[in-house]
C-alpha cells in the first residue's frame, strides 16, 4: 500500500467524522426545530375558527390566508391582533369573534367602514363561510371551518 | 402561518458526499485505480438520491428526516462493505435498492390500512409458519438454525416474522377483546420465541421477547403485569441456561471471553481488539485489519466500523440510532390511531433492540447474539426486513402528515 493513500487515508477519517457529526447534529437540530414548529403550528391550527384571505388592499398582504382565532381584532395599529396597513384601516377598526352561541360576528370599533357582502355591518353582523368582508379598502373574504359554520 | 420542512436534503448531499469520498479513496488501494470501487461509490449515491427524492415526490409527507438516518446508516455499511468484500458490497446495493421499493410498496399498504382484521390471524399463521419452517428445514450457520435455501436463494424466515408479529402485535393490543383473544395472541408470541430459542437463534428471539414485552407495556399500560412477564422471560433465560448448553456457553464467554480467546470467545476478542486497534479516531479506512474479525460483513461490522472509522464514529452511528428512535416515538405519539401508534411503536421498538443486542454483544456489555445490525449489516433478507419496517413507521407518518396539513390548511396556512 503507498504511502500517499495512508496519508490519505489517516487524513480523510477526519473528514468522515467530521461529515458524520454534521449528518448527526443536522438531523438532531431539524427534528427539534420541526418539533417545536409542528407544535405551535398545529396549536395554532387546532385553535383557528378558519381564516380570511385578502382579496384586496395593501400588496404585502395580497392573496394571503390569516388564521382567525376565537377574538381577533383588526386595524392598522401594531397592537391589534390582524394588522392591515392601510390609510383606510382605523388603528383598531374591527372585531372578528365567535359569540357564546357558536356563531361568528364582525363589528364596527372605529369609524371606519365595515361591510359584508356589500351590506354596512353594525355591531353584530353575522358572518359565515365565504362571506366578503370590507374593511375600509380592504377587501376579504372569509373561510370558517365546518364546526364553525352554522 | 406556514410550517416549513427543510434541512433533509442537504443532510442526504452530506451522506452522498460520504460514499463517494470513501469509495474514492478505496479505489485507489490496490495503488492503481480501481473503476469498480468507484462506479459502486457512484452507484449507490445515486441509488440513495433516486430513492429519497421518489419517496418525497410520491409520498409528500414522509418522514425525510427518518429516511436520511436510514440512507446514512445503509451508507456506511455499504463503504465497510465495499472495503471488505466487493461481491457482498454488489449484492447489498442490489437489496438496498429492492428493499427501497418495497417499503414504498409498504408505505402504500400502511397508509390505505385500518388494521388488517382478519388478515392478522392469517398474518399470525404465517409467522409461525416461518419460524417452524426454519426450524425444521434451515441449516446452521453461525450457531443458529436460521438459514433456508430455496435453489439458489438463502433466507432468513425469521426476519420476515418480525414484521408479521409486528402487526399482528400492534393488532392485537389494540382491539383486545375477551381472554380467548388475549391467551391466543400471548400464546402466539410465546410459541416464536420458545421455537427461535429451539432453533438456537437466540438473539432473535430475545428480540421478539423484548418487543412483546414492551409492546404489552405500551398496549395494555399493565405494570404489574409487565414486570410478571419480565420476571417469566428471566426465569426462562435462566431455564434455558441450565437446558441448553449452547446458551450456558454464550454466558460463559461474556463472563470472560479471554479464557476462551482460541475457542468459542475468538469472535468477542476479536472484536474487541479491533475496536480497541482502531483508537478514537480509527486506524483509517483501508488500513486496519478487518480480515481478523470473523463474520465482519455482518454481526462483528460494528467493531470492524469502529476500527477503521474510530470508536468516536462508532458512537456517532449509535447516537444516529437513538435519533430515529426519537422520531419513531414521535410518529407514534401522533399517530391518529391506536393501531397506528402501536404499529410504529414495535417498528421503532423492534429496530432500535435490534441495534442495542447486536452492538451490546460486539462491546461485551451483553451476552452475544448473533443478529444483524440493522441497515449496515450485510444480509438481503435483514435490509428488506429493516426497510419493511421502516416503511410501517413512514406509512404512518405519511397519514400523520395528511392529516395535518388538512387541520393546517383549514386554519389558512400552508405545509411546505
Amino acid at each position: 500500500m503507498s504511502s500517499v493513500y495512508e496519508a490519505a487515508a489517516l487524513t480523510l477519517r477526519f473528514w468522515f467524522l467530521i461529515a458524520a457529526g454534521i449528518v448527526l447534529l443536522g438531523v438532531t437540530s431539524i427534528s427539534i426545530k420541526e418539533y417545536r414548529d409542528k407544535r405551535y403550528v398545529l396549536g395554532v391550527a387546532h385553535s383557528s375558527i378558519g381564516y380570511m384571505t385578502i382579496l384586496s388592499g395593501p400588496e404585502d398582504i395580497m392573496g394571503s390566508n390569516i388564521s382567525l382565532m376565537n377574538r381577533n381584532t383588526i386595524g392598522r395599529s401594531r397592537r391589534v391582533d390582524i394588522v392591515l396597513n392601510d390609510r383606510s384601516v382605523d388603528k383598531a377598526h374591527s372585531q372578528i369573534y365567535k359569540a357564546e352561541d357558536g356563531n361568528v360576528y364582525v363589528n364596527c370599533l372605529g369609524r371606519g367602514d365595515v361591510t359584508v357582502n356589500g351590506h354596512p355591518a353594525n355591531d353584530t353582523s353575522p358572518i359565515g363561510d365565504d362571506d366578503v368582508v370590507c374593511f375600509g379598502n380592504v377587501v376579504a373574504r372569509i373561510h370558517l371551518k365546518e364546526s364553525e359554520n352554522n | 402561518m406556514v410550517l416549513e420542512r427543510r434541512g433533509a436534503g442537504a443532510m442526504l448531499v452530506l451522506t452522498i458526499l460520504f460514499i463517494l469520498s470513501a469509495c474514492a479513496l478505496l479505489s485507489f488501494r490496490e495503488g492503481s485505480f480501481d473503476f469498480g470501487t468507484a462506479a459502486f461509490g457512484i452507484g449507490a449515491a445515486l441509488l440513495m438520491l433516486l430513492g429519497y427524492n421518489l419517496a418525497a415526490i410520491i409520498f409528500r409527507h414522509i418522514d425525510r428526516i427518518t429516511l436520511v438516518i436510514c440512507f446514512f446508516l445503509a451508507s456506511v455499511g455499504l463503504v465497510m462493505l465495499s472495503r471488505l468484500d466487493m461481491d457482498t458490497a454488489v449484492r447489498q446495493l442490489i437489496w438496498l435498492a429492492v428493499s427501497i421499493i418495497l417499503m414504498y410498496i409498504v408505505v402504500v399498504i400502511i397508509k390505505r390500512a385500518h388494521d388488517f382484521g382478519r388478515l392478522n390471524y392469517l398474518m399470525m399463521a404465517g409467522a409461525l409458519g416461518l419460524l417452524a419452517f426454519a426450524y425444521l428445514f434451515a441449516h446452521t450457520k453461525g450457531g443458529a438454525r436460521n438459514w433456508v435455501s430455496l435453489g439458489p436463494i438463502s433466507f432468513q424466515p425469521s426476519e420476515f416474522a418480525k414484521v408479521l408479529f409486528i402487526i399482528v402485535s400492534a393488532y392485537f393490543f389494540s382491539v383486545f377483546r375477551g381472554k380467548w383473544m388475549t391467551i391466543g395472541y400471548v400464546a402466539f408470541a410465546g410459541l416464536s420465541v420458545i421455537i427461535l430459542v429451539m432453533s438456537n437463534d437466540l438473539g432473535a428471539a430475545l428480540l421478539f421477547a423484548g418487543t412483546f414485552l414492551i409492546m404489552f407495556f405500551a398496549g395494555t399500560g399493565r405494570k404489574l403485569l409487565t414486570l410478571a412477564g419480565l420476571g417469566v422471560a428471566g426465569a426462562g433465560a435462566v431455564a434455558s441456561y441450565y437446558m441448553f448448553p449452547h446458551v450456558r456457553t454464550r454466558v460463559e464467554i461474556w463472563q470472560n471471553p479471554w479464557m476462551y480467546h482460541r475457542t468459542q470467545g475468538y469472535q468477542i476478542v476479536q472484536g474487541l481488539m479491533a475496536i480497541a486497534a482502531g483508537g478514537m479516531f480509527g486506524a483509517g479506512l483501508g488500513l486496519g485489519y478487518p480480515e481478523s474479525v470473523p463474520v465482519n460483513t455482518s454481526d462483528f461490522i460494528f467493531a470492524v466500523i469502529c476500527e477503521e472509522f474510530g470508536i468516536v464514529f462508532g458512537i456517532i452511528t449509535i447516537l444516529m440510532y437513538l435519533v430515529f428512535i426519537i422520531r419513531g416515538m414521535i410518529i407514534a405519539m401522533n399517530a391518529g390511531t391506536r393501531f397506528d401508534a402501536l404499529l410504529v411503536f414495535g417498528a421503532t421498538c423492534m429496530l432500535s433492540l435490534q441495534s442495542f443486542i447486536i452492538i451490546g454483544g460486539v462491546i461485551k456489555m451483553i451476552p452475544l447474539t448473533g443478529i444483524t445490525l440493522p441497515f449496515i449489516s450485510a444480509g438481503g433478507s435483514s435490509m428488506v426486513a429493516c426497510m419493511a419496517l421502516v416503511g410501517i413507521i413512514e406509512g404512518v407518518a405519511v397519514k400523520n402528515g395528511e392529516r395535518d396539513e388538512n387541520e393546517i390548511r383549514k386554519a389558512g396556512g400552508e405545509v411546505l
